[in-house]
């Protein structure tokens, strides 16, 4: 059974997939004419070209297989620091600034699992800290520190 | 002369309390991240762009080119102490600096490094002044056709002078243009790609996904190994000179400044590549080759005014003719959109003041480097004692507050966490973020001056070859293009990327 190069192969599958994906966004957009081009036209270039791109490297992940064993993936990095920022998304309008920066910079140590919970909670505070003064007092960004669900009216 | 009065007015730009302020921090904040592995310019560019809505455009101009040579000198300064590149242009850097270090000479490889990049950053401020103004005079004369040609060689071009598989990176330049023609169209109003949701109908946010293609997904790299690097680090001292090694060290700078400048000129290319190629350059002209990787003065000498002189001149494309040569460079223009300039040639004429205040503050930031540089390493290397779990939430925050800043949106937060992720996958799966940012940006200017040329020349897709200065930048392309896949310029490629 010949090993197939497992990275290609996802690689590939993944553009023909989001090729496809906008091939059938884009079927709903008017083409025009080559004169003038309606918003469909680009489009459809570039899904066609990423569509053979997509298949120029299942090719190459069939004809060459490659021996490289998979290495770590991250999973935690992964989970953890993308899970800190969309916390900080779904919480700075509702909880205002300063509770969003806690809740990222807490979220995100638990990424690494050498942090101790005392280092957390400093480095926590500190950020929060830092933040205030550099985005809210220094450049007076107009983000509200405490939000709504905290401070009525 | 003109160029006396443009430089003159460039320093009374770039001289200002404001503005010289904005220098120093940016050159500061360069080194700063030029020294911490894990983070790197294009990264803190991308978190400080949000912020540059606030400054006027020169200030942010100055402050983000400010951090991009300054980390050039702050990833000599790790490379050199304690082996380890900050940044990829200081990989060379490694070599012969550390090798310096190790005999004791850590002083004088420091101040060769600084003193080299002094003189390339100088040399090239010259440059830019005089080869700027007739590039732009030309680029005037370009028509929809020319345009949509120089960018198409822009793209090719970075990809060939790249390292990695140039099939992905083509692929990758290609998403990232699918992804920039997101929102609105230009002509019709038609809303693209929006799927409905009325936050994508101005385009997707740029910022955010540099900072998750590059930010986070950098971050979720680190995180891969539990690992706390505690570098040790012995005192530097004797950061004086001698005579001979000032004489040691003219030529290499001289030699790795011509080439840095060269190379930083060309779409692709930058201060990575000139550090590889000036080291090369010197190991090959050496009388005693066999010097190099035990500590020749030589070896850091090039590779850093090389780098130096990359990282400047890699500003002309885009001043003079909005043409992004890297994904740095691709940022800058997206700066330059938020303050409302159009980039291209009209920016020297339409706003000289940013234009030349930005060229003189290069050399006003190599000044406050050299200054800063050397007295104060000793706190730079301290920062580097502290252990990256601490950094990164800081990262993470920084990032999430840019985004955040920027259009109020949730969205553009999940955006972000969702190309940290990507961006982790594609470099996993061996593609480069740098092209799909690329890509993205010059998304649609490439559809804008491809539906004019073909509106002017009624369909007819030929104008792009009929038209000479079209056609001879197609070719390049094209040539550069085949040059890449033949197999020994191949193999030449990587071996050039592996030997360092």
């Amino acid at each position: 059974m010949r090993l197939v190069d497992r990275r290609n192969l996802t690689l590939g599958l993944f553009l023909i997939g989001v090729a496809a994906v906008y091939f059938g966004v884009g079927l709903g957009l008017n083409m025009g004419t080559s004169t003038r081009m309606g918003p469909g036209y680009f489009p459809m270039l570039l899904v066609s070209l990423l569509a053979f791109f997509g298949l120029l490297i299942i090719l190459k992940a069939v004809r060459r297989h490659s021996e490289e064993a998979p290495s770590v993936v991250g999973w935690r990095g992964i989970a953890v620091v993308s899970l800190s920022v969309v916390l900080f998304g779904l919480s700075v309008t509702s909880l205002g600034f300063l509770p969003a920066v806690a809740i990222a910079a807490a979220v995100s140590s638990f990424a690494s699992s050498e942090t101790h919970p005392a280092e957390r909670l400093a480095l926590t505070a500190v950020l929060v800290v830092f933040s205030w003064l550099i985005f809210i007092v220094g450049l007076n960004l107009p983000i509200p520190i405490l939000g709504s669900l905290i401070v009525r009216g | 002369m003109e160029i006396f009065s443009n430089l003159a007015l460039g320093l009374a730009t770039a001289s200002t309390p404001e503005n010289l302020l904005y220098c120093l921090l940016g050159v500061s904040l360069g080194t700063l991240v030029g020294v911490l592995p894990g983070i790197g310019p294009v990264a803190t560019i991308a978190m400080l762009l949000p912020l540059t809505f606030e400054l006027p455009a020169d200030s942010s101009i100055i402050m983000l080119a400010g951090i991009f040579y300054g980390a050039q000198y702050g990833g000599s300064t790790t490379a050199i102490l304690i082996n380890l590149p900050g940044e990829s242009s200081a990989v060379v850097t490694v070599l012969d600096g550390h090798q310096m270090a190790k005999q004791g000479r850590a002083g004088a490889a420091l101040a060769v490094a600084a003193l080299s990049s002094f003189f390339a950053g100088t040399v090239a401020t010259v440059l830019i002044s005089i080869f700027s103004p007739p590039l732009a005079a030309i680029a005037l004369k370009f028509g929809s056709a020319e345009y949509f040609s120089l960018m198409v060689l822009g793209l090719i071009a970075s990809v060939a002078l790249a390292s990695g598989s140039v099939l992905n990176a083509l692929a990758m330049i290609v998403l990232g243009l699918l992804l920039g023609l997101t929102g609105q169209d230009l002509y019709a109003g038609t809303p693209r790609f929006t799927f409905g949701n009325t936050e994508l109908a101005d385009g997707l946010s740029f910022v955010a996904i540099a900072m998750g293609l590059f930010g986070l997904a950098e971050i979720m790299r680190n995180l891969e190994v539990p690992s706390d690097r505690r570098p040790i680090v012995k005192k530097v001292t004797g950061l004086i000179l001698s005579k001979a090694d000032l004489k040691a060290i003219f030529w290499p700078s001289v030699r790795g400044t011509a080439l840095g400048s060269f190379l930083g000129i060309l779409p692709g290319g930058g201060a990575v590549l000139s550090s590889f190629a000036a080291y090369s350059l010197e190991k090959k002209i050496a009388k005693d080759p066999s010097r190099f990787g035990h500590g020749a003065i030589e070896g850091v000498a090039a590779p850093e005014s090389a780098n130096n002189a990359g990282a400047q001149t890699s500003f002309i494309p885009m001043l003079t003719l909005g043409i992004p040569s890297n994904s740095t460079m691709a940022l800058m223009i997206g700066a330059l959109i938020i303050q409302g300039i159009n980039p291209g040639p009209n920016v020297m004429t339409a706003r000289p003041e940013l234009f030349w205040g930005v060229i003189a503050s290069m050399w006003i930031g190599n000044v406050m480097l050299v200054i800063l540089n050397l007295p104060l390493i000793g706190l730079w290397v301290r920062l580097l004692s502290v252990p990256y779990r601490f950094l990164y939430p800081a990262i993470v925050v920084f990032c999430c507050i840019g985004v955040f800043s920027i259009s109020n949106s949730t969205f553009d937060l999940f955006l972000t966490a969702g190309f940290g992720i990507a961006g982790y996958v594609l470099v996993r799966l061996k593609c480069e973020p740098a092209p799909l940012i690329m890509g993205l940006i010059l998304g649609p200017m490439l559809e804008e001056h491809l539906r004019r040329a073909m509106l002017y020349s009624r369909g007819d897709p030929s104008v792009f070859i009929t038209r000479p200065i079209s056609a001879v930048l197609l070719l390049i392309a094209l040539v550069a293009l085949l040059l890449v896949i033949l197999p020994t310029v191949r193999a030449t490629r990587e071996k050039a990327f592996q030997d360092a």
